[in-house]
């Protein structure tokens, strides 16, 4: 129970980063973007190659921090704002798209083959409450509290301000001089961003497959960003963090008698908040 | 005899009263013209009648009944058909496709009947296309039923709209702002076209719209609402000439403009009081 | 009280017109179709068993399609999570012919209604919800599909999987595509009524707007549900389908991936063409199976252009499973197909349909409006 706890808690942590991505573009844009988990596959890929040569961690991560950086843009300038006029479903399908041709061209250049990365940080582990915490886990909690540093501290200064008010009255910011493609731009960048971190922290702790963020993250972020209120960055770090909890809790108790409990644990957990909180629990009602 | 009654109807949004305390009373055959400011509370108290917003406080009945708690669909079905300001049409179907969609009541047909393509249906699906047409070259738009909606001008839209909703086959329609974009000529015919569905089809009719000369001269009885609540009301000549109206359109101007509205009166068809 | 239109007003009914002069005539075209019908029909018989079973496979991805247009295309919800309701129908269907030992007259029946089961409580746990959230929901339901129903040991066989072995009448690759192809020709009927009635009108002003449904007397729910429950039995129908032509229903075929081609062929086929859906899901499911085939003949010929050896040596020691391309082009082409031709494979197949329908062979079509619903692809006079 300690150990689940722990556990949880740490992939929580990663959970929240990916959340975060999803609602940063969800609260300037009102989209869904489907290849926020497939960014940090991307990056993670990146670093592998470079780390394969040698180059250590710090220039491989911050070359993929930069790789995956430059997709949220390219994402943002040759997809999403072609789509800028289309239904939220279709930019929704069409970034699904985005995640289906990297993760088809990872497979492509790379083979379909699990791999493991170097961590960042080596060393002994400690345990707390009966799980081995590695100074890798650490690694995920450390880019959490950072990366909330940041946002807090970003929303408010006057670019995050002037982003806000882009969000919540579009005409409004045009008319006073807000460039709305600029604000697009900026906040694409920072979510991939957060999307590359995301990966890069949890890549180390176990193997990476191609697609591997796409297909065993994305929906726990996802579901912590809706949980959490989708348009609240609090509510996705409290929401990663609570679906972190459920999957571990889930697998811990039921695992033995049901395969894949942690998942159901997720779509309980989702459908119960949309029954009955829609809003999520530290959204504002609508 | 009282088709539609609205007893102490009230409403709030978040601290905002859009409807305090309306009472009003609409008969069988009659046209009824509601008329009032912006932000007034018109559309809103459309929406409490059929049934998208549910009233805080008040009483709203149709023939006798207690509504107040029916779903939307249920209101539809025992005959309040409505327009929408933002024209009520699938925009994707054809002109004579929302006729046919607008029949849903009408159908006799089970889902599962149609969707396995049971014989009986192809030839209700004939007699829907028939009254379709029928209704259609009633509000002269024969020429336009397979034209998609998609590019027809504003005015021409609410004429569909009303279209579809005479469809539905109503006791009482709820017309909201039905003449906006239309021009004055238009407009005018759309008047005569509504006493003509009051005498011809039997309907009920209650209509919001802006062009106050318009409603004044189809409307047998008048309401004016302002701030969420029962101005005035009476016949549409008293009503539009009441103080309280102007000074609620013209704000501090009341005394300037006075006359004017009477010196157009005269050239509108008079409308009768039964 | 009635309208009485009848009474005040006997006017004409003006009749039906489709426009301009037919070119060509019904004879031409009763010929077109059953060249082309009949052209299926021969083809299905002459070809190896392998492609008779790789095209009967691509039928029931068109029946698929057809289950995916009634939710996204007349609908207007999208299910990220399809492979869980294909891959129920699948293992029902697996179920019922293995551990019941009934026939395949039953177990078909029973994967459709499982489909229909299942995109029923799911539609109805979700039905407040829409848009991206539904979007989410059900890609969540694939993922536990995937994870946890398809390992269920009582009911999958727990990963081993469930053999499907065909009915003695259908035992061949051949006779079964025949199968495949007749079901699909009931399900387009199907899908065709469907629009052309109260059901699918009143679904498609729902997914246009709940309040002018719900003002001609439609009610919301119903509908909604309705739809969910015929694309969940379209999809299992397919599953069902599907685990006879596979043989053997295991877990590992109904993933994510499966989900987002199901998507993709459906949109890039064309939403709101019957004819286009059909196109799509065919065409996506045959290039999986015969990309390998494409790409071999395409190297052969870059052998034969001299100068360029080079190249094909390249292609075939960088790419060793052209399989994997697949996704890739399928990708691309959504990407396309989204941003640049929003009608699809269907938008661009209208001229000929249009014709069928009696309509003039109007090449204009292809760049015209693509607001044009399923069931409604007549020519606008």
């Amino acid at each position: 129970m300690g150990a689940a706890t722990t556990n949880g808690l740490i992939v929580g942590a990663g959970y929240a980063l990916v959340a975060l991505g999803i609602v940063l573009i969800y609260k300037a844009t009102r989209q869904f973007n489907f290849a926020q988990g497939e960014i940090g596959t991307v990056a993670t890929f990146v670093a592998w190659m470079l780390l394969e040569r040698d180059l250590g961690w710090p220039i491989s991560g911050t070359i993929a921090v930069l790789t995956g950086v430059a997709m949220g843009l390219a994402i943002e300038r040759f997809v999403v704002r072609p789509l800028a006029r289309s239904p939220q479903v279709t930019v929704l399908v069409a970034t699904a798209g985005v995640a289906l041709l990297a993760i088809a061209l990872q497979i492509i250049i790379g083979e379909a083959k699990l791999r493991a990365i170097k961590p960042m940080l080596t060393g002994d582990g400690f345990t707390i409450a009966g799980a081995l915490v590695k100074p890798q886990d650490l690694m995920i909690i450390a880019g959490l509290a950072v990366t909330g540093v940041v946002l807090f501290l970003f929303f408010r200064s006057p670019v995050g301000t002037a982003l806000l008010a882009t969000s919540q009255e579009p005409t409004a910011a045009r008319i006073a001089g807000i460039d709305i493609n600029q604000m697009s731009m900026l906040v694409w960048g920072v979510a991939a961003l957060f999307g590359a971190l995301a990966g890069l922290l949890f890549a180390p702790v176990d193997a990476f497959t191609p697609g591997f963020m796409t297909q065993r993250r994305l929906i726990p972020g996802f579901t912590a960003a809706v949980i959490g209120g989708i348009t609240s960055l609090p509510g996705a770090v409290a929401g990663g963090f609570a679906i972190g909890l459920i999957e571990s809790y889930f697998g811990h108790f039921l695992g033995e008698s049901i395969r894949g409990a942690d998942g159901l644990g997720v779509l309980i957990a989702l459908l119960a908040v949309l029954v009955v909180r829609p809003q999520g629990l530290l959204g504002k009602a609508a | 005899m009282s088709v539609l009654d609205i007893e102490g109807v009230s409403i709030g949004f978040g601290g905002v009263q859009a409807l305090g305390n309306v009472t009003l009373s609409i008969d069988e055959w009659e046209v009824v013209g509601l008329i009032g400011p912006n932000g007034a509370g018109k559309t809103t108290l459309f929406n409490c009648i059929t049934g998208f917003y549910r009233q805080d406080q008040g009483v709203i009945r149709f023939k006798g009944t207690e509504i107040s708690r029916l779903a939307p669909h249920k209101r539809a079905a025992l005959g309040i058909g409505r327009t929408f300001q933002q024209v009520g049409l699938v925009r994707s179907m054809t002109v004579l496709e929302n006729l046919l969609l607008a029949q849903h009541l009408e159908v006799n047909y089970a889902d599962i009947a149609g969707l396995i393509g049971s014989p009986e249906t192809f030839a209700a699906e004939i007699e829907l296309r028939q009254r379709a047409m029928q209704v259609l070259d009633f509000m002269d738009l024969a020429d336009l039923a397979h034209s998609p909606l998609d590019g027809l001008p504003y005015g021409t839209l609410k004429t569909i709209e009303v279209a579809a909703v005479l469809a539905t086959d109503p006791e009482i329609l709820l017309l909201d702002e039905p003449a906006a974009g239309m021009g004055p000529e238009e407009a005018h015919a759309f008047g005569n076209r509504v006493r003509e569905m009051r005498k011809e089809l039997g309907i009920t009719v209650v209509m919001i719209d802006h062009h106050v000369p318009l409603v004044v001269a189809v409307s047998d009885y008048m309401y004016c609402l302002d701030f969420g609540q029962v101005l005035t009301h009476g016949e549409p000549d008293y009503v539009r000439n009441h103080p309280d109206v102007l000074e609620a359109y013209l704000g501090e101007d009341t005394k300037k403009t006075n006359g004017k509205p009477k010196a157009r009166r005269r050239t509108k068809t008079k409308a009768r009081r039964r | 009280m009635a309208i009485g239109l009848d009474v005040t007003h006997p006017m004409d009914v003006v009749e039906t017109d489709l426009g301009g002069m037919p070119q060509g005539g019904w004879p031409a075209r009763l010929i077109a179709g059953v060249l082309l019908g009949g052209g299926l029909l021969v083809l299905l018989g002459v070809v190896s068993p392998l492609d008779a079973s790789r095209i009967g496979y691509a039928f029931i991805f068109a029946i698929v399609g057809i289950s995916m247009r009634v939710l996204l295309g007349l609908l207007g919800q999208i299910s990220l999570g399809h492979q869980a309701f294909v891959g129920i129908g699948a293992f029902m269907a697996g179920f019922v012919v293995t551990e019941l030992e009934l026939d395949f007259a039953m177990a078909v029946p029973a994967a459709a209604l499982s489909g229909a089961a299942a995109a029923l409580i799911l539609g109805g746990a979700a039905l407040r919800i829409g848009g991206l959230l539904l979007a989410l929901v059900t890609l969540t339901f694939g993922a536990v599909a995937e994870r946890t129903i398809f390992l269920l040991r009582q009911f999958t066989g727990g990963g081993s999987g469930l053999p499907a072995p065909r009915p003695p009448w259908a035992a061949t690759d051949t006779t079964y595509a025949y199968v495949c192809l007749a079901f699909l020709v009931i399900v387009l009927f199907l899908d065709w009524r469907f629009v052309s009635t109260k059901a699918g009108r009143a679904v498609q002003a729902v997914r246009d707007s709940e309040r002018v449904a719900a003002s001609m007397g439609i009610s919301v729910i119903k509908y909604k549900l309705l739809a969910f429950m015929l694309s969940g039995f379209l999809a299992g129908l397919a599953g069902g389908l599907l685990a006879f032509n596979i043989g053997t229903v295991q877990a590992a075929p109904f993933n994510f991936f499966l989900a987002l081609e199901f998507v993709l062929m459906t949109v890039v086929g064309g939403l709101q063409y019957r004819s286009g859906v059909v196109a799509g899901s065919m065409f996506f499911a045959l290039l999986d199976r015969y990309f390998g085939n494409i790409y071999d003949w395409f190297l052969r010929q870059l052998d034969k252009v001299p100068g360029i050896r080079g190249v094909s040596d390249f292609l075939r020691d960088a790419i060793a499973d052209p399989g994997l391309l697949v996704p890739a082009v399928g990708a691309g082409l959504l990407i396309l197909t989204l941003i640049s031709f929003p009608g699809g494979i269907g938008q661009q197949l209208r001229p000929i349909v249009n014709w069928f329908r009696g309509g003039r062979f109007d090449l204009s079509l292809i760049h015209g409006e693509t607001t044009s619903q399923g069931g409604s692809e007549d020519v606008r006079p």
